[in-house]
C-alpha cells in the first residue's frame, strides 16, 4: 500500500510541478477590479442561467435590487452555483464583489440564509473551480 | 490475479490522476485533526486521534471540469487503520435554456489500507446524471440519478448500487423554504454467500491476531447456492427553512425510510468514526431521522452552526448478538442523539473551523450501546495557479 501511495504521490508532485499553465481568459474589459469592490445588500428579483464567458460554462446571474431603493445590479456568481445551492426569487442576501460596467458586479462573496460563501478571493480569482467553500467537482449536486 | 488487477486499476487512476494536475487551474491544501473517545463506537470504546492531509486540484474549462484529491488519513493509537484515498473525477454542465441545466459526472476512486484492514481496499466508479429547473422564480425542481461500483480486495464486499431522486422546493416572501425530496435505492452485493469454507479468512484489526477490535466482526455467511444479494429501499424527507435576515437561518427537517425488498447480508452491521466501513452505508437502514440546525453569521465572517439529530434505525437481516457473537434471533434496533457545534472563520485563501460533536446510540445489542465525544479542528489554504484573468 505504501509504494502505491508513494507511486500516486510522485505522479502528483511531478504534474503540479508542470502545472503553470494560463487558461483561457475572460472577454477584455469585464475583470475583477478590487479598487472597484462594492458591498450590496438586497433582494433578488430575477434568476439567469446564461454565457457569460469565452471557454467557461454558463454562469448563474442574480438581478439583486437594493435595499430601500430603485436600483438593480446583475451580480455574476459562477457556474458551479446553478446545481450547487437553490437560491429563489424574494431571497435576501449581501454581496460583496467588484463593479464591472453599468450594473454589473462579479461577486466575490455571498451572505445568504446565515451563511458566507466566498465565490472569488480578495485579488478576484474564481473559487468556484478551486478554493474552500465552494461544490468541488461532482459535490456541485449538492444534497437535501 | 486478484492483485493483479487491482494493480492494474491503480496505475490507470495514477495515469488519469497526473494527466488532470498538469491541466490544474487551483490548488489547496487541507489539514484537518481528529479526536474521538471511541473509535469503533461501540461499548468497548478505544479512543484515538487522527490527522487527515488532502490535497485537491482542479481544473474548469468550457463546461467541463476536472477533479482530483489525494488523501491521506493517519490513526495514532490504531496505526493499522491508516489509509489513503485518491479521487478522480470530470463533470460538464450543459445548458437548457435560462432557467434549466443538465449536469453530468463521471468519477473513480481508491482508497488504500495498511496491512492490518487491507480487506477493506478498494477502487470504485460512479455515474451522476441530474437536471435542475426553476418552474417558477421561487421554485426549483431537481432529479438525479446516481450509479457506483466498488470492488473489494475481499470481494465479500463487492457491489453496485442504484439511485434515484426528485425534489421539489419553494420559497415564500416570508422568507420560509419549504421542501420535499423523494429517494428510491437499491444496492446489490455481487457475491456475498459463499458455498464452500475458505481456506483463510481475512482477519482485520487484530493486529495479525484473533481479536477483532471493530464489533462483531464480518463474519462469512454461507450458502450451497453462493451468489448475490440486493437490499431495495425508498425515503421521504421534508425541510422547512426560515431565514432571519440575512444572518440567521433556522431549518427542521425529517425523514422516512422504508426498506421494500431483501436483508443485509452481513452479520452485523458497524460504523466505524472516520473510516467508510462498507457493512454500514444508507441502504443498510429503515427507520426515521429528524434534525435542527441553527445558523449565525457573525461579524467577521464567522460562522456559527448548531444542530441537534434524533434518529430511529432498524437493520433488516441483522440480529442482536450474544457477546460470543451467536445470533438471538431478535432483529436490531438502534437509537441515536446527536449533538454538534461548529464555528467557522473564512479568510480570503484560508477556511479554519473547529467543531465539537457528541453522540449518544442506544441498542437493544449491548455492544452497540454507546457515547461519545468528538472535537474536530481543520485548515483549508487555496493556491490558484496556472490562471490568468
Amino acid at each position: 500500500m505504501r509504494r502505491t501511495l508513494a507511486l500516486i504521490l510522485c505522479g502528483w508532485a511531478a504534474a503540479a510541478a508542470l502545472a503553470g499553465q494560463e487558461s483561457p481568459g475572460q472577454a477584455a474589459g469585464h475583470f475583477y477590479n478590487v479598487d472597484k469592490e462594492v458591498r450590496i445588500e438586497g433582494t433578488v428579483r430575477e434568476i439567469r442561467f446564461e454565457p457569460r464567458y469565452k471557454d467557461r460554462a454558463p454562469f448563474l446571474v442574480l438581478v439583486l435590487q437594493k435595499a430601500g431603493a430603485e436600483e438593480r445590479y446583475f451580480v455574476e456568481v459562477g457556474p458551479s452555483w446553478f446545481f450547487g445551492q437553490d437560491i429563489h426569487q424574494g431571497e435576501r442576501l449581501t454581496v460583496v464583489g467588484s463593479l464591472a460596467g453599468e450594473g454589473a458586479v462579479i461577486a466575490r462573496q455571498l451572505r445568504l440564509r446565515g451563511e458566507t460563501v466566498i465565490v472569488r478571493d480578495k485579488k478576484g480569482f474564481p473559487s468556484w473551480s478551486g478554493g474552500a467553500a465552494r461544490p468541488r467537482g461532482k459535490r456541485r449536486v449538492g444534497s437535501f | 490475479m486478484i492483485r493483479t488487477k487491482m494493480k492494474i486499476r491503480t496505475l490507470v487512476l495514477l495515469l488519469f490522476s497526473t494527466g488532470l494536475a498538469v491541466r490544474a487551474d487551483s490548488f489547496s491544501l487541507a489539514y484537518n485533526y481528529h479526536s474521538t473517545s471511541n473509535l469503533f463506537q461501540t461499548s468497548e470504546a478505544l479512543s484515538d486521534t487522527m490527522s487527515s492531509f488532502g490535497l485537491f486540484l482542479d481544473n474548469d474549462s468550457e463546461g467541463l471540469s476536472f477533479l482530483s484529491d489525494l488523501r491521506y488519513v493517519l490513526f495514532r493509537e490504531n496505526p493499522g487503520l491508516s489509509f489513503g484515498t485518491v479521487n478522480l473525477g470530470l463533470d460538464y454542465l450543459k445548458a437548457s435554456g435560462t432557467k434549466s441545466a443538465f449536469y453530468f459526472a463521471a468519477g473513480g476512486s481508491g482508497s488504500f489500507f495498511r496491512s492490518e484492514w487491507s480487506p477493506f481496499n478498494h477502487l470504485s466508479f460512479d455515474l451522476i446524471a441530474a437536471f435542475k429547473t426553476y418552474l417558477a422564480p421561487s421554485s426549483i425542481l431537481k432529479l438525479q440519478s446516481r450509479s457506483a461500483y466498488a470492488s473489494f480486495r475481499y470481494a465479500l464486499f463487492d457491489h453496485l448500487s442504484q439511485s434515484l431522486s426528485l425534489s421539489l422546493d419553494k420559497f415564500f416572501p416570508s422568507l420560509t423554504t419549504l421542501k420535499t425530496e423523494a429517494v428510491w435505492k437499491y444496492k446489490y452485493f455481487l457475491h456475498p454467500f459463499l458455498r464452500t469454507l475458505p481456506e483463510t479468512i481475512p482477519v482485520m484489526g487484530g493486529g495479525g491476531g484473533p481479536v477483532y477490535r471493530g464489533g462483531h466482526g464480518f463474519v462469512p455467511v454461507y450458502d450451497p447456492y453462493g451468489g448475490g444479494s440486493g437490499i431495495q429501499s425508498a425515503s421521504l424527507a421534508l425541510l422547512a427553512a426560515q431565514g432571519l435576515g440575512s444572518r440567521v437561518g433556522l431549518s427542521v427537517s425529517g425523514s422516512r425510510q422504508w426498506t421494500l425488498s431483501g436483508t443485509n447480508p452481513f452479520a452485523s452491521i458497524e460504523e466505524f468514526y472516520l473510516v467508510s466501513n462498507p457493512s454500514s452505508d444508507e441502504f443498510s437502514w429503515n427507520g426515521w431521522t429528524a434534525t435542527a440546525l441553527l445558523t449565525v453569521l457573525l461579524p467577521r465572517d464567522i460562522e456559527v452552526k448548531a444542530a441537534y439529530t434524533y434518529t430511529g434505525r432498524a437493520f433488516p437481516g441483522i440480529e442482536v448478538m450474544t457477546a460470543e457473537g451467536e445470533p438471538t434471533g431478535v432483529p436490531r434496533d438502534d437509537t441515536r442523539r446527536s449533538f454538534e457545534a461548529r464555528l467557522e472563520k473564512i479568510f480570503p485563501k484560508l477556511t479554519v473551523f473547529i467543531a465539537y460533536s457528541r453522540s449518544d446510540n442506544r441498542s437493544n445489542d449491548p455492544l452497540f450501546t454507546w457515547s461519545s465525544p468528538y472535537l474536530l479542528v481543520g485548515i483549508e489554504w487555496t493556491l490558484p495557479f496556472g490562471r490568468k484573468e
